[in-house]
């Protein structure tokens, strides 16, 4: 394996690490797939379909979201939101990414 | 347009179960819609195909898609493997002794002819690599079924208590006794040499009328085991030579050595009850035998512990 593969696949391993509680921390309020890809992208996380729509469904079946199908402008979009115990769960959460964050950040100072 | 993205969303759905295939399909077609229009806007035109080939490719394949919504498949997943090890063991050495004791009645049974014994032979390690095969196969069927109907199952292996004061007592029992086993390897050369080209040699210098006379203590029964007898050795001299380069014991050299040694027993079997293979006494011979048969049980029942594990033995 050569270096640059050896970094990319270190990289991708501590984005997947991430990427359910950015997932998590933009679904406050209700999004479809598209929306929060584009909004994730927004905020700098460049998420592709391929993983987000699995992971929504994942995160769907474990209890922490919740979703339903609406129909806007004649399309029908599923529409992903918090589930309440998503909403108690993710304060919890967040500390223990600031607390790693804070870690980390010394670690590597 | 409208064609080729139904074409896609149903090539994904074909590689989903039926349940899932509705639900998914209709959130797939939503997004790539969703993705069409951005490219529109953007464009400041409709989209055309090459936009929505350029949608679909950056999508993926539709196997690719398809596998992201489906859990990793195992034919044996990580938490039956451990089960299916420990049974497989059970069972491998379950076939060894059942082939053991069909391969002592094939040899006991052999014409007294070495061509027989040997067409016995070649028959009963067929029929071991046979048996083996199939037993594996079974296996494996129905740990691949327990998979498939339990895909989430945990099986908890039974834990050991153990403290780590053990350590201070453990031989490094996989590790190779080098000048024991050179020791081995030169004696067994030796003995092929010997009983193969100067097996005269072999008797009892004894007194009589005051006299040294020489009687040599092989019968001709004897060499009539000649061929399996080399063919043991030459797989000693195999095993030791595998062992003196790779340093360690592994579970499939142990497993050779089991082999080696259990076929042992339905010589001496056949020796027993065969035409006498020294020129001793009945008691005495009998005796070598005995103690020729009690010295292989032990061997092959010190690898077999060490093959579960068993440490100091």
């Amino acid at each position: 394996m050569d270096t640059k593969q050896a970094l990319d696949s270190v990289i991708l391993e501590m984005r997947r690490g991430v990427i359910i509680l950015a997932v998590l921390s933009q679904l406050g309020h209700e999004e479809y797939g598209y929306s929060l890809i584009k909004r994730l992208a927004d905020c700098g996380m460049d998420i592709d379909q391929g993983t987000l729509y699995p992971l929504l469904r994942r995160l769907e079946s474990q209890g922490w979201l919740q979703s339903d199908w609406r129909v806007e402008d004649g399309r029908p979009r599923r529409y992903y939101s918090l589930s309440p115990e998503g909403r108690s769960l993710l304060p919890a959460l967040k500390d223990e990414w600031r607390s790693l964050a804070r870690t980390l950040a010394r670690m590597v100072e | 347009m409208g064609t080729l993205l139904d074409a896609y969303v149903d090539e994904v759905g074909q590689r989903l179960p039926k349940r899932m295939r509705g639900d998914i399909g209709a959130e797939l077609r939503s997004s790539l819609q969703d993705m069409l229009d951005d490219r529109a806007q953007t464009a400041g035109r409709a989209p055309d195909e090459d936009t929505v080939v350029d949608v679909l490719r950056e999508f993926g394949p539709p196997e690719k898609v398809a596998a992201s919504y489906l859990p990793e498949r195992y034919l044996v997943g990580p938490q039956l493997y451990p089960a299916f090890m420990l049974v497989l063991r059970i069972l491998l050495v379950v076939v060894t002794v059942v082939w053991l004791i069909g391969l002592t009645r094939s040899l006991t049974e052999a014409g007294p002819v070495t061509m027989d014994i040997v067409e016995a032979l070649i028959q009963g390690v067929a029929d071991l690599a046979g048996s083996a095969l199939q037993m594996l196969g079974n296996l494996v069927l129905i740990f691949a079924v327990l998979q498939w109907a339990l895909p989430d199952v945990k099986v908890k292996m039974p834990e050991r208590a153990w403290d780590p004061r053990s350590l201070k007592d453990r031989r490094p029992a996989d590790r190779v006794n080098v000048i024991g086993t050179l020791w081995e390897l030169a004696l067994t050369i030796a003995v092929i040499m010997l009983f193969n080209f100067y097996p005269e040699v072999i008797g009892l210098w004894y007194r009589s009328g005051g006299e040294w006379r020489f009687r040599e203590f092989l019968t001709p029964a004897f060499f009539s085991y000649l061929p399996y007898l080399n063919g043991l050795w030459v797989a000693t001299i195999v095993q030791d030579i595998v062992l003196l380069r790779l340093g360690t014991w592994r579970p499939a050299i142990r497993w050779f050595s089991i082999v080696r040694m259990a076929a042992t027993v339905p010589l001496l079997v056949r020796m027993w009850s065969g035409a006498p293979i020294v020129y001793a006494p009945p008691l005495l011979h009998d005796l070598i035998l005995q103690v020729a048969a009690v010295g292989v049980g032990i061997g092959v029942l010190v690898e077999v512990l060490r093959l579960l594990g068993v440490r100091n033995v």
